[in-house]
């Protein structure tokens, strides 16, 4: 079956800015309609598989709870580029044994990553990423309410 | 029930969460991802020659609301039912980085031995 490649990006646009908490996934969904990607037990290892996440809110931030076992804080990238927040992880292989009868994988190993577009009202400078226990555990605290208001004043010509 | 049979791989999951089975020279390594999961809520029980493991994972969140729940939560368990050659007192089990990785020993086979003659 040939993939559609949707054309509707200013339809969705208009849904963005009326709904902040599905802009927060949609790049997640996107990333599956807009790339053909091999899933995890493909031989072509270079495509990085998705990254598995909870996300809540309270009144002071978001949430993101994201399963990445076995890794170390040095393998997990977190930036936000253009107001999308970009996880990645990379583990290489240590050793690759592959003898005959016996057969080795690692959980944890290869290329990972995931997107989410942020609301708006989310403070960038206070953004802060823990790793424990398998859990890459990320707070993003939203902005004071009335920090985005800004009065301009009107000067004569 | 997942039966583990010699040199081959098996890829089970605990509802979602990734496990795999390998063989190694003279023992079998299971991994199960377990992120976040507290090590007090896992349980690794050997019954005979089958193998269970349970653990229950918290939700996520404590407070506020959820906007996407994808990681598996509650009840998690899987059972293995193990080859002959497994040596079931020597199974030993670890948990790091939220992996939890079972070894199981395959039995010795006694090599030769010199009987001494009176």
């Amino acid at each position: 079956m040939k993939p559609v490649k949707r054309n509707d990006e200013n339809r969705l646009d208009v849904v963005r800015r009326n709904d902040p908490f599905r802009s927060f996934f949609d790049e997640f969904e996107s990333m599956f309609e807009d790339f053909f990607r091999p899933g995890l037990l493909s031989e072509y290892n270079d495509y990085p598989a998705a990254i598995h996440a909870d996300v809540g809110e309270d009144d002071e931030k978001y949430m993101i709870k994201a399963a990445l076992p076995g890794m170390k804080e040095d393998d997990i990238k977190v930036s936000v580029e253009d107001g999308v927040l970009v996880l990645r992880a990379e583990r290489r292989e240590e050793e690759k044994e592959e003898k005959k009868g016996y057969f080795r994988r690692e959980i944890g190993y290869g290329k990972y990553e995931r997107r989410f577009r942020l609301p708006d009202n989310v403070n960038l400078e206070k953004v802060d990423a823990r790793y424990k226990n398998g859990i890459l555990d990320i707070d993003l605290p939203k902005k004071e309410k009335g920090l985005s208001r800004k009065e301009i004043k009107v000067k004569g010509a | 029930m997942t039966l583990i049979t010699l040199g081959r791989c098996c890829t089970p999951d605990i509802r979602g969460f990734e496990a795999h089975v390998r063989r190694d020279a003279d023992d079998f390594v299971i991994q199960t991802a377990l992120p976040g999961v507290e090590k007090e809520k896992i349980q690794v029980t050997m019954e005979g020659r089958r193998l269970h493991i349970k653990a229950f994972r918290d939700d996520s969140f404590s407070r506020g609301r959820s906007l996407r729940s994808e990681l598996p939560r509650g009840d998690l368990e899987k059972s293995y039912s193990l080859p002959e050659n497994i040596d079931a007192e020597a199974v030993t089990s670890s948990f790091e980085d939220g992996i939890l990785t079972v070894r199981l020993p395959l039995k010795q086979q006694p090599g030769p031995r010199a009987v001494p003659i009176d």
